[in-house]
Formats: C-alpha cells, sequence, structure tokens
C-alpha cells in the first residue's frame, strides 16, 4: 500500500511538470521577437489534467489496497486490553481480578478496548515467561483483527518471584509499556519469606501413612530437609490443613496430602476430569490424572499455591502458620504407583519439603510508572506471519476489477485529451 | 467599438482646454490658397509692406508706388508677404494593431491616443480658421470628413471617431496618395503597416509641397511587455494559422534592441523625406503629445 501511495505522490508530482505553450499575448510588435521554440517547460502552481491525474492515482490506490489485502469492517478501529495472569491465579481470581481492573481502568475506559486474559505457567519462577506469552498472543490477535491498533499489556505477577532476569531479557521485546499488577496479599508471605534458614539437610520426611504401600512414603523415603517435614495420609476428607491437627506449630511443616477424598478447601469436581500433569518449581510431572476436586476459591485468602495441574490450577496450596506453614495436596496416586519417585517427581519433592516460603525476588521493581502507552497492533503483524487475505475474501478480486476499469477509463481520458 | 462618448466634445474638454492658445504655423510657405494666418510663397498685395521691385512686364499695375513713379519717374511695384490658409488633414491608422492594448487590459491603446492627438491638433488647426479634415482607414473601410472651418468641425472629427472599429490592415498608402499636395498631412500611425509604400507616397507629397507630419504611436507595452513567457500573435495576422513566437521571460534584451533599432530607422526615414516625426507614447498625456507635434520636437 505504501508503494501504491508513493507511486501517486509520484504520478501528482509530473503532472506538476508539464511541458505546454505558453499563453498568447497579441503584440503588434510580434515581428521583432526573435523565433524560438514554441512549446515551454513550465510549471503549475496546479496539477494540470485533473481529470487524467484523478484516474490514475485511484487507479494505483485501488490497486494496492487490493494487493495489501483490504478489509472491511463493521466497527471501526480499536483497542486490546492484553491481561497476561500467572496461571496460579487462575483458581482464585476474586483476589487478583479487582487489582487487574483498578489498574486497567484507564486503558479500558479507552473505546473500543477489550480485555482478554492469557493465562501463562511458570510466571512465579520467572515473569519473563508473560512476556512471550504476550508476544505470542499479541501478534495472534493482531493477524486475526485487522482492526486491531494498539494492544495494551498488563502482566499479573505475584508480589515475589525467583528470579527477573528473564523479565528483563524480553523486556524489550515488547513494544510498548507494560503495566504490572500485584494482588493484595502478600502480607502471609511477607512472614514466610523470612523463613530463609540456611542449615544443612539433617531431618528426614516423616510419612504417616496407613498404607502398607504407599508410594508417597517411598518417594520421600530417604529426603532430606533443614526443617522437621510430616506428610500426613490421612484417608476423611476434611481433615484440618492448617494448625489444625496440632502439628503444625514450631518448625515442623505439616503436608496433608489424602490417600483417598481432598483436605479441607477442595469441591467435590462433578463429573471428575483428568490431566496430564502437575508441575511444581519448574519441573513437571507427566502422566494422567484423575481430578475428582478442585480447589475450593472461597476462603484462600490466605492460601499461596505450590504445586499446579498442567491447566494451571493448584493442586497444592501452603498457608503460614505462626512462625511456620502446613500444605495441603490434592494429587490422587494410585497405590503401588512409582510416579513420584522418578526425576519428573523432583519438582514435586522439593515444593512439598521446602522451607516455608522460598526465597523470592520482589517483584516490585517491574512494569512501567505511569499510564501504559498500547503498542502498536503493526509491529506484531510486521513481526509475524499475517495474512494478506483480504475480508471479506471477494474484497481483492472486487478491487482488482476496479482498478482495471480505471485504468481502462484513463485510456479513454488520455485519447481523448490527446485528440483535442 | 467606440472609444469616446456619446457628446464628443464634452469628453475632451480637458484636452481642449489644454491646448487652447496653440498656434501651429506651417513649417514652410503656403502656396496659393485662400487668406489665411500661414505665410504664403506668393508675394502679394498684402497691407504689410515688406520691399519694392521693378516692375515687369505682366505686373500687376494696381501694384505700382504711383506716388514714386511720380517722383522718380521709374515705376516700382510694392510687394508683401502674403498669408494664406493651410489645410490639414487628419489622416488616423485605425488598423487592427492600433487597438492594442486591448479594451480588457484597461489601458489606453494606441488608436485612442491617435484619436485624442488627433482631436487636439484638429483643434489647433481649427483655432487658426484652417480648414480640418480627417480620413481614418479601420475595418469596415474609409471613414473621410472633409476639410472645414465652420463651428463644430472638431466635435464632428470626434464624431467620427469616436465611432470607428480598429481592425484590418494599414490601407493609409491608396488614401495619402490621393490628397492634394497643398495641404498639411499629419499621419497618426503606429508605423507597422507597409511602411515602404507609405514613405513613397508621402515623399512624393513632399515633394509636390505638402507638409508631412508623422505622429508615430508607441504603445507602453509594446516598449515593455507584459512579464512572463507569453506566445505573441501580430493582430494583423490573426485570421492566418501563423505558428506564434515565444517571447521568453527574462531575456528580451534582443526585441527590445530589434524594435529600438525600428523606431530609430523610421524616424531617420520620415525625416529624410522632410516629414515631420514625433514619437508618441500611450502612457504619455495626450496634451503633452499635441505640444510635441506642433512644436517639432521629435518625441514628448
Amino acid at each position: 500500500m505504501g508503494a501504491a501511495i508513493v507511486a501517486a505522490l509520484a504520478i501528482a508530482a509530473l503532472h506538476l511538470l508539464s511541458v505546454r505553450q505558453p499563453p498568447t499575448l497579441w503584440l503588434p510588435t510580434a515581428r521583432f521577437v526573435e523565433p524560438g521554440d514554441a512549446r515551454a517547460v513550465a510549471r503549475r502552481p496546479r496539477p494540470n489534467d485533473l481529470l487524467l491525474l484523478a484516474v490514475r492515482i485511484a487507479a494505483l490506490l485501488v490497486a494496492g489496497a487490493a494487493l495489501a489485502g483490504a478489509r472491511c469492517h463493521a466497527g471501526g478501529p480499536g483497542g486490546v486490553h492484553l491481561v497476561v495472569a500467572d496461571s496460579t491465579f487462575r483458581v482464585d481470581s476474586a483476589a487478583w481480578w479487582p487489582a487487574v481492573a483498578a489498574a486497567s481502568r484507564p486503558v479500558a475506559a479507552d473505546a473500543g478496548n477489550a480485555v482478554q486474559v492469557v493465562w501463562s505457567a511458570g510466571l512465579r519462577t520467572d515473569p519473563g515467561a508473560a512476556l512471550v506469552t504476550a508476544q505470542r498472543e499479541a501478534s495472534r490477535i493482531a493477524a486475526l483483527d485487522a482492526a486491531v491498533e494498539r494492544i495494551a499489556l498488563t502482566v499479573v505477577l505475584p508480589s515475589e518471584v525467583r528470579s527477573t532476569r528473564g523479565w528483563q531479557v524480553w523486556r524489550n521485546t515488547w513494544p510498548g509499556d507494560v503495566r504490572v499488577v500485584r494482588p493484595e496479599r502478600s502480607g502471609a508471605r511477607d512472614v514466610a519469606t523470612g523463613d530463609r534458614t540456611s542449615g544443612r539437610a539433617t531431618f528426614a520426611v516423616t510419612v504417616r501413612s496407613p498404607l502398607a504401600d504407599d508410594p508417597v512414603m517411598a518417594a520421600f523415603a530417604g529426603v532430606r530437609t533443614e526443617r522437621p517435614v510430616v506428610i500426613t495420609r490421612d484417608s476423611l476428607n476434611g481433615i484440618g490443613e492448617s494448625g489444625e491437627s496440632g502439628e503444625s506449630g514450631g518448625d515442623t511443616i505439616v503436608v496433608h496430602w489424602p490417600w483417598s477424598g481432598a483436605p479441607r478447601g477442595w469441591q467435590l469436581r462433578t463429573p471428575a476430569d483428568s490431566i496430564g500433569g502437575v508441575a511444581a518449581m519448574e519441573v513437571a510431572l507427566v502422566a494422567p490424572f484423575v481430578r475428582a476436586y478442585r480447589r475450593d476459591t472461597v476462603g484462600t485468602a490466605a492460601d499461596w499455591p505450590i504445586l499446579w495441574w498442567a491447566d494451571g490450577e493448584a493442586a497444592a496450596v501452603e498457608r503460614i502458620v505462626g512462625g511456620g506453614c502446613s500444605r495441603a495436596i490434592y494429587l490422587p496416586v494410585a497405590q503401588g504407583s512409582d510416579q513420584l519417585q522418578g526425576t519428573a517427581a523432583t519438582g514435586l519433592r522439593t515444593a512439598l519439603t521446602a522451607p516455608c516460603g522460598t526465597a523470592l525476588v520482589s517483584t516490585e521493581t517491574l512494569g512501567d510508572s505511569g499510564v501504559a502507552r498500547p503498542a502498536a497492533a503493526d509491529q506484531f503483524r510486521r513481526a509475524g506471519s499475517v495474512s494478506v487475505r483480504s475480508e471479506p475474501w471477494w474484497l481483492t478480486p472486487f478491487l482488482l476489477v476496479v482498478a482495471i476499469a480505471l485504468l481502462l477509463v484513463e485510456q479513454v481520458v488520455r485519447r481523448r485529451e490527446v485528440a483535442s | 467599438m467606440s472609444h469616446g462618448p456619446e457628446h464628443p466634445s464634452a469628453g475632451y474638454g480637458a484636452l481642449l482646454d489644454a491646448v487652447r492658445g496653440l498656434r501651429w504655423p506651417a513649417r514652410r510657405a503656403v502656396g496659393a490658397a485662400p487668406p489665411g494666418a500661414h505665410r504664403s510663397s506668393r508675394r502679394g498685395t498684402a497691407g504689410e509692406f515688406t520691399e519694392y521691385r521693378l516692375y515687369r512686364q505682366g505686373d500687376d499695375p494696381r501694384a505700382l508706388d504711383w506716388k514714386l513713379l511720380g517722383r522718380s519717374d521709374r515705376a516700382f511695384i510694392k510687394l508683401s508677404d502674403d498669408r494664406a490658409l493651410l489645410t490639414t488633414w487628419m489622416v488616423v491608422d485605425g488598423s487592427a494593431s492600433m487597438a492594442f492594448p486591448g479594451e480588457s487590459s484597461g489601458l489606453r491603446s494606441k488608436f485612442r491616443m491617435a484619436c485624442d492627438v488627433a482631436i487636439g491638433l484638429a483643434a489647433v488647426v481649427h483655432a487658426s480658421s484652417d480648414p480640418v479634415g480627417v480620413i481614418v482607414s479601420h475595418a469596415s473601410g474609409v471613414s473621410r470628413l472633409p476639410p472645414r472651418t465652420r463651428r463644430g468641425t472638431v466635435p464632428e472629427i470626434a464624431r467620427v471617431l469616436d465611432g470607428v472599429t480598429c481592425g484590418g490592415s494599414d490601407v493609409l498608402t491608396p488614401t495619402i496618395a490621393s490628397l492634394s499636395s497643398n495641404a498639411r498631412i499629419v499621419c497618426l500611425t503606429d508605423c507597422l503597416g507597409d511602411q515602404e509604400a507609405l514613405l513613397r507616397a508621402a515623399a512624393a507629397l513632399t515633394a509636390a509641397g505638402a507638409q508631412f507630419e508623422c505622429v508615430h504611436v508607441v504603445a507602453a507595452e509594446e516598449l515593455a511587455p507584459p512579464p512572463g513567457a507569453h506566445l505573441v500573435r501580430d493582430p494583423e495576422f490573426a485570421d492566418t494559422r501563423t505558428d506564434g513566437i515565444v517571447l521568453p521571460a527574462r531575456e528580451r534584451s534582443a526585441y527590445t534592441q530589434a524594435f529600438g533599432a525600428f523606431r530609430d530607422a523610421t524616424r531617420q526615414r520620415w525625416r529624410a523625406i522632410g516629414a515631420g516625426y514625433t514619437e508618441v507614447h500611450t502612457n504619455h498625456e495626450p496634451a503633452r503629445a499635441v505640444r510635441a507635434v506642433v512644436v517639432g520636437t521629435g518625441s514628448c
């Protein structure tokens, strides 16, 4: 399209230069003028042959629009407010959504802005994953909807993450400002982050299970921790997950992992579904799991997910209790299974036996201050493999036919002017 | 194309006032003519004594000085300079080139200037009780008003001139050739017609005793054409499909020099045949041009 505009401007400039006869002056003393060429190059302040010029420019622009993949849209150009949130927030959107809504109000106030939420796993490990996800999603949005002109980005991050190096690397790839929203729920976590005991792993993990061949017991056999960890394999649904067992006081970390049913706070999922894996500490355990329960979103303000299903749902949560913490996990493992013993379960084992509150980096310094400047959607179109097909499909052939018709009209007009 | 008001004399009031009191004596003695204001080549018996001359056979006995004959017994006749009228013809060129610049420009055309000068000179001539007439060649042919001395002659001349529409080519030569040589002929033209023929006719009349005056009317726009490049065409050849000539926007020295040389040559050739020559520009006041013609300064 740009080439068509440049060509049109060039033609307009050529119309300003014309070889024409100067105006006639009836001069009785014409005989004293030395004979010369009766034609002279003269610039005119206005383009000559306006009709011919208009037809030529119209033909060029129409052809350019056809080849550029013109699209017709019912509505006017608009923007998209892209919200990338950690998949761990998916289970408790009531906690983070008010913060996102408040932060994105100036953006949403812009007419035509549509909010689109994308979940991204691994933001707790490094929020740079949010930028990668945003890039991919923005390219997809720009390719699908040519009317989108700008994309505003808001990233919902935990107050603390394990590393921000990825963020620094990927930040420059987003051609606009990035608004970072942190749900106000880090008060309990602040206490936990103080639990960064750096000592030797001297405690063995205690697994209290009524089962003889409990796979959990096998998985944690030989695991040494810095703090005492007790894993209770209750069978009753609803046994207290935090402090109710009376064992979570002091240094001991109590992990409630029912061998049947789910801890308190999990609701029965009807019908049950299947999931392909669970992830923790950047290590995914891929295996078919049947989920009969889901995390109850009510009363989870003090909970902090530490283990996630593949779709972002929390599979285990941690609650700060006094100077320690208790953890509750719903992960049905078949009796006699060795799923928890391989290296794929390293992350799960580490997450469940880690000290309360892993050493984390604050996300306070991330994000751009001030009003977020949306990124231009064209930059994603150039970057991505954007389709040049027109919408509707018949628009390109229609415009080409119009361009050809205009060229025929140009021929007629030019011949008529030459004849005159 | 009418050039003047409905009441001709009313539109020339300022001009006639400006030329009042002017006298335009003949440049040389006038031939036989009724008594008038100009010195005649004839010696007659006018009241103003000039000299004595011995009587020769054939002299008019009435011119004898009988008292001197009685005292000296020699016959002398008293001579005196005769005064005669001088008929004046205003010959105005009404060809197409005289219409330049056109009415649309709002400027005084060469024909308008020629009419003003002709009427001013006619008023001067008429004030000397000399008969004055006008001949105009124009698009429809030739208009002629015979020389008269009666009152109202100048307005009649103005009426004739104002009723003229410029057009056609210069046909002054046959008109001038038909005039009497015992007259003053004032030719108001732009000298862009058949000047060779006109000069031959004028030379013949001048040799025969006529007093010829050429008033060369030049438009200011001819001296300095309008700015910008133009395709110039001669209005006298408008009907022919001739290509025009480009007058460049800047370098016009060739045109200026050629036109200046033409005017110099024209002046020299008219004076070479014994005719008077005055160059008049359209941006000059007509009264000033009339004085220049009367005084014979050559230009105003």
